[in-house]
């Protein structure tokens, strides 16, 4: 069961699992953002991003918006997330390289 | 979890060959474990997207990095930075018209045939002091203890680079500059470029992008150029849609391209001095229609994955209905497109059956279905180096990345540049 932790920022927020958000981005977002996520040619880096704007922002690929020119290569890979696995997504890459 | 790279079993049905199609290249298995074993070092690691390398006889290897410049790494391990762009620290000297954005930024590096006598070096990067900012090659004079650079000559500074944004994918500012700089065994200089996603310049006579330059040093056209009537004298091939790889058959001295293709059908071709390589992504011809800002190299259905064999019929990388004469690619990596980038012939008795086969980067692409497929492929060629006989991928010693640039050493070793920030060295033997 995932707690709910409210961040002041509108919507709830999930307790985020660090090791499933490991598993997912090594296995398939660090082919293009890099196994650091420190970014790679031009594939932006998320290490320096807040988990808040990773979330919001794999949510926008998810909902088929497009943001920016990558949203082709992007909307594949969010359209089945969780509301959990972007979660443990965001958290992971913005928490594990500091 | 769950396969998010899942391949249809429709992705695998062989095609109806559409009329647009000439010819069909075999399919060859790639091959599972090689016999060869490889020994694997770290050369530098932590750099930031290593784009090319270009050796000295001595092992001194000079390498870029697309958003910060250009450094030498001396055979002693010292380090050097030697020309960095716009806001690099550090370096010797600096470039403030030099600048990287998406694709665009420091990319290929190539050491002149006579460096002993005349110390130059030749470093393509994207520059912002004309406007429309455009791609440019530099010759450099690099001095006597290797730690700076001086006397820039810009020898090409007319190679488009894309200033917009469009509605296409990877459709940011300076996608597809092309970027690979090479000598030929006669002491040619060549120049690969891309398109710009602009969908005039392929089959343009002018405009600089999408074709394969052959020059001398002071970047004036080859004499034994042939290129159309009309063409700017310096054009070798054209209608490439974003060539990084090329590389010369030891034995005929042949150019070979390695191509990156539209969501479909990576190239490899062997090029025909003045050749067409046939891709012609304007809409409102060869059965198309209006497409997005014009430009249909993405379609029919740009933002999601389809058939590879379907996207490939309505959208040719190699449009051999519209131009029927032009260069048929020996390998179309099976139809996908997996950011094929470099190329490399290995060389030597130390690599054994793979003497004289071409080892091709492939960065890897996950999109649409398309398995990621980040590996280096040998390519084993026929004698004459006109066909494709065997594709084997290469088993590595080390995990996979974005290989983006290949060279063999001077020791006979294959050196290997991730876009993850390493620079590996493969060496044949146990």
């Amino acid at each position: 069961m995932t707690a709910i932790i409210v961040l002041g920022l509108g919507a709830p927020a999930l307790a985020a699992d660090g090791v499933a958000g490991e598993a997912l981005y090594q296995d398939v977002c660090r082919n293009c953002h890099g196994p650091k996520a420190q970014g790679m040619a031009s594939f932006p880096k998320l290490s320096d991003k807040d988990a808040d704007y990773v979330a919001m922002r794999l949510e926008q690929y998810r909902a088929g918006e497009t943001v920016g020119p990558n949203t082709a290569l992007m909307a594949p890979h969010a359209q089945d997330l969780t509301d959990v696995e972007i979660a443990d997504l965001a958290s992971y890459v913005t928490t594990a390289f500091d | 979890m769950p396969n998010r790279n899942r391949i249809r079993a429709t992705d695998w049905l062989i095609p109806v060959m559409a009329g647009s199609l000439a010819f069909a290249l075999p399919a060859h298995a790639q091959s599972g474990p090689n016999t060869t074993s490889l020994q694997h070092t770290v050369v530098l690691s932590d750099l930031e997207s290593p784009w090319d390398m270009a050796f000295l006889d001595d092992g001194t290897m000079f390498f870029t990095e697309k958003c910060k410049g250009l450094s030498v790494l001396m055979p002693s391990g010292d380090l050097n930075a030697l020309l960095g762009m716009s806001e690099s620290e550090g370096y010797a000297s600096t470039a403030d018209d030099l600048f990287c954005e998406g694709q665009a930024g420091m990319m290929g590096v190539a050491v002149d045939p006579d460096f002993a006598e005349n110390r130059r070096i030749y470093v393509y990067s994207t520059s912002n002091m004309s406007d429309p900012h455009t791609n440019r090659l530099m010759r450099l004079v690099v001095n006597d203890d290797f730690s700076d650079v001086s006397d820039r000559t810009d020898i090409v500074d007319d190679v488009p680079y894309k200033m917009e944004a469009s509605d296409h994918p990877f459709g940011g500012p300076g996608a597809h500059n092309g970027g690979r700089v090479r000598f030929d065994a006669d002491g040619a200089l060549w120049l690969t470029t891309g398109d710009n996603h602009n969908e005039e310049v392929p089959q343009s006579p002018t405009m600089m992008g999408s074709k394969v330059l052959r020059m001398d040093t002071d970047g004036n056209a080859h004499a034994e150029n042939t290129p159309p009537e009309g063409f700017d004298p310096r054009t070798y091939t054209y209608g490439h849609r974003n060539v990084q790889g090329i590389a010369f058959h030891p034995e005929t001295g042949t150019p070979i391209t390695a191509e990156h293709g539209p969501w479909h059908s990576d190239e490899i071709t062997v090029l025909q001095n003045g050749g067409n390589a046939g891709w012609d992504p304007r809409d409102n011809m060869a059965g198309r229609g209006d497409c997005p800002d014009g430009y249909c190299g993405y379609m029919p259905n740009q933002a999601e994955g389809m058939n590879r064999f379907e996207r490939a019929s309505f959208m040719p990388m190699t449009d051999f209905e519209t131009y029927p004469d032009a260069m048929p690619p020996i390998w179309d990596n099976n139809g996908w497109s997996q950011g094929t980038s470099s190329a490399a012939f290995l060389e030597g008795e130390q690599w054994g059956d793979w003497d004289g086969t071409m080892a091709v980067g492939i960065m890897g692409i996950g999109f649409g279905g398309t398995p990621i497929g980040q590996r280096i492929d040998v390519i084993e060629l026929s004698d004459d180096g006109m066909e494709v006989v065997d594709v084997t991928e290469m088993t590595l010693p080390m995990e996979a990345g974005r290989f983006r640039s290949l060279v063999l050493g001077p020791d006979g070793s294959l050196y290997a540049a991730v876009d993850e920030g390493t620079i590996h060295k493969l060496t044949p033997g146990g």
